[in-house]
């Protein structure tokens, strides 16, 4: 067993060496092969890290451009104006609602308007 | 994950015992360089989130694999040039190369005298080692040049310990033998370079 392990320690020992003095020609393709290894690993590795924080990324990067920050602003004041819409078209269907149902309620809607209604409606009770 | 800095320490440290490994397997430096290129991209392409730790068995089963692969696209391009050399006048033995028929052929004889003697050396070691079944060159180069342990090594070729075991034991026995046939036993490797 002994005798196996150092057979084959001597032979690893003058293959080290056979790889040690490999043509230049090779040692320069394989260095060339590392390098497209390396920038293979870059890529994934940059893919990687894009899709962690893609959103924080892009708009980091974004604001680094003045010209992107005012159209970013202007965006967000579209956006805001359009939110202000929203809500002003949504509280006219609110009164709408409730003119509605004033015009439809049996008494007219002047009485609630009427101040002497509200004296004679606390008489009444 | 490993950094590009120990990705590209770890493809140094191996990339040419890669390349001689398996140049002997494939006996063609061109496809060599192929299938360690291949390996080197699979390895930084689907590992890069693995620990470097664990880059020496994974590049040695991804280049493993990439030599079968190879193998693969050999055989079917072999039978094909074998059916289509059928019809047409024969070249025998132009596809079968044998290694053994370039052993006394390959001398160096622009060395210096040692350097000649030890380059022989290794020539016929590693005109030895390409003689090997292939299982057996596989487990000697991963657990004795790779440094790979039993299991590790085990995983790489997809067998189980006591094959490896019998691959390597095989394996050295079969090369000491060779070696001792080409008049280089133990004392003479021992002369050759190793202390």
């Amino acid at each position: 067993m002994q005798a196996e392990k150092d057979t084959a320690k001597e032979i690893i020992q003058l293959l080290d060496e056979s790889a040690a003095a490999l043509d230049g020609s090779i040692v320069r393709q394989l260095a060339s092969a590392r390098q497209q290894a390396l920038l293979a690993h870059a890529q994934h590795a940059s893919a990687n890290s894009t899709q962690g924080h893609s959103v924080l990324r892009l708009f980091g990067s974004y604001m680094h451009s003045p010209r992107a920050l005012m159209s970013t602003a202007l965006l967000a004041s579209a956006v805001f104006v359009a939110f202000l819409l929203t809500q002003n078209f949504t509280s006219d269907g609110n009164t709408g609602q409730s003119d509605a149902f004033l015009l439809a309620s049996e008494l007219p809607p002047q009485a609630y308007l009427d101040k002497g209604f509200d004296t004679w409606l606390e008489q009444q009770r | 994950m490993a950094t590009a800095q120990e990705l590209s320490d770890f493809l140094a440290g191996v990339e040419r015992r890669a390349f001689k490994q398996t140049a002997y397997a494939v006996r063609d430096d061109h496809a060599a360089l192929d299938i360690v290129q291949d390996a080197m991209l699979k390895l930084a392409e689907s590992y890069a989130e693995r620990p470097v730790t664990e880059y020496p068995m994974l590049f040695q089963r991804i280049l493993q694999n990439t030599m079968r692969d190879y193998w693969r696209r050999q055989k079917v391009r072999n039978l094909w040039t074998t059916l289509l050399s059928s019809f047409g006048a024969g070249h025998d033995g132009e596809e079968d190369h044998d290694p053994l028929e370039t052993l006394d052929t390959e001398d160096d004889a622009d060395e210096p005298d040692v350097q000649l003697e030890r380059s022989q050396t290794i020539a016929i070691i590693e005109q030895a080692l390409q003689k090997l079944p292939a299982r057996q060159r596989e487990a000697f180069v991963l657990r004795y040049w790779e440094e790979l342990d039993v299991a590790e090594t085990a995983a790489a070729m997809g067998c189980s310990q006591g094959s490896v075991k019998t691959h390597c034991s095989r394996a050295v026995h079969a090369l000491a033998s060779l070696l001792e046939k080409q008049g280089l036993g133990r004392q003479v490797l021992g002369k050759s370079g190793v202390e």
